[in-house]
């Protein structure tokens, strides 16, 4: 089974290629704000991931160092989630305020594809 | 726009996303500690995923609290 470091390294490569996507969609296309709406999405949704693995790092030191966890994060996601909406919402000439949601569960919808390509090939 | 009641909807909307997340962390992180005290060995495993599961239980509050968030500032 894939460790969280690797399944974080895909999300970061599918990140990376959304964002080429993107940016020729923005350049190319006259849907600009949705594409840069789903980048910036993209972008918070990715950066809530590595949020979780850094607290997810820190879960696991401390169990096996037996010290307590203050919290894995929750709040914090919250708020990332609420950033990307609020630069949406002062900026929408440039932002697409749909895209920027759907473009935050991006890397949600990744994770889940991934593991059952995963599991598809493990059994 | 926002009146009163749109702030209150607001407000449970996100308390209600809150407790979701809160209840489902706390089933997965306890199940995982419980885990990886009866099977030390298990560790990576269960640390992968806990780590998939807390961000699935997650998704659709941050969903909640971003539309409370939209329908705020509407």
């Amino acid at each position: 089974m894939l460790n969280l470091h690797h399944i974080f390294a895909m999300q970061k490569k599918a990140f990376f290629f959304l964002l080429v996507v993107c940016a020729l969609g923005w350049g190319f296309s006259p849907y600009d704000s949705v594409f840069a709406g789903i980048a910036l999405g993209a972008f918070f949704g990715t950066y809530n991931f590595w949020i979780l693995v850094r607290r997810m790092e820190k879960f696991d030191r401390s169990i096996s160092e037996g010290t307590k966890v203050a919290s894995i994060g929750t709040a914090l996601r919250f708020g990332s989630g609420v950033a990307a909406v609020a630069i949406a919402i002062s900026l929408p000439q440039y932002f697409h305020l749909i895209s920027t949601v759907i473009g935050l569960m991006i890397p949600y919808i990744f994770l889940v594809v991934e593991r059952l390509v995963h599991h598809k090939k493990s059994h | 726009m926002t009146g009163s009641i749109g702030l209150l909807a607001a407000a449970i909307a996100i308390g209600l996303a809150a407790l979701g997340a809160g209840i489902g962390n706390g089933l997965i992180v306890s199940k995982t500690v419980e885990g990886i005290a009866r099977q030390p060995e298990a560790r990576g495993v269960l640390q992968t995923t806990m780590f998939i599961g807390v961000a699935l239980v997650e998704a659709l509050p941050i969903i909640a609290v971003v539309i409370a968030f939209i329908v705020m500032n509407q």
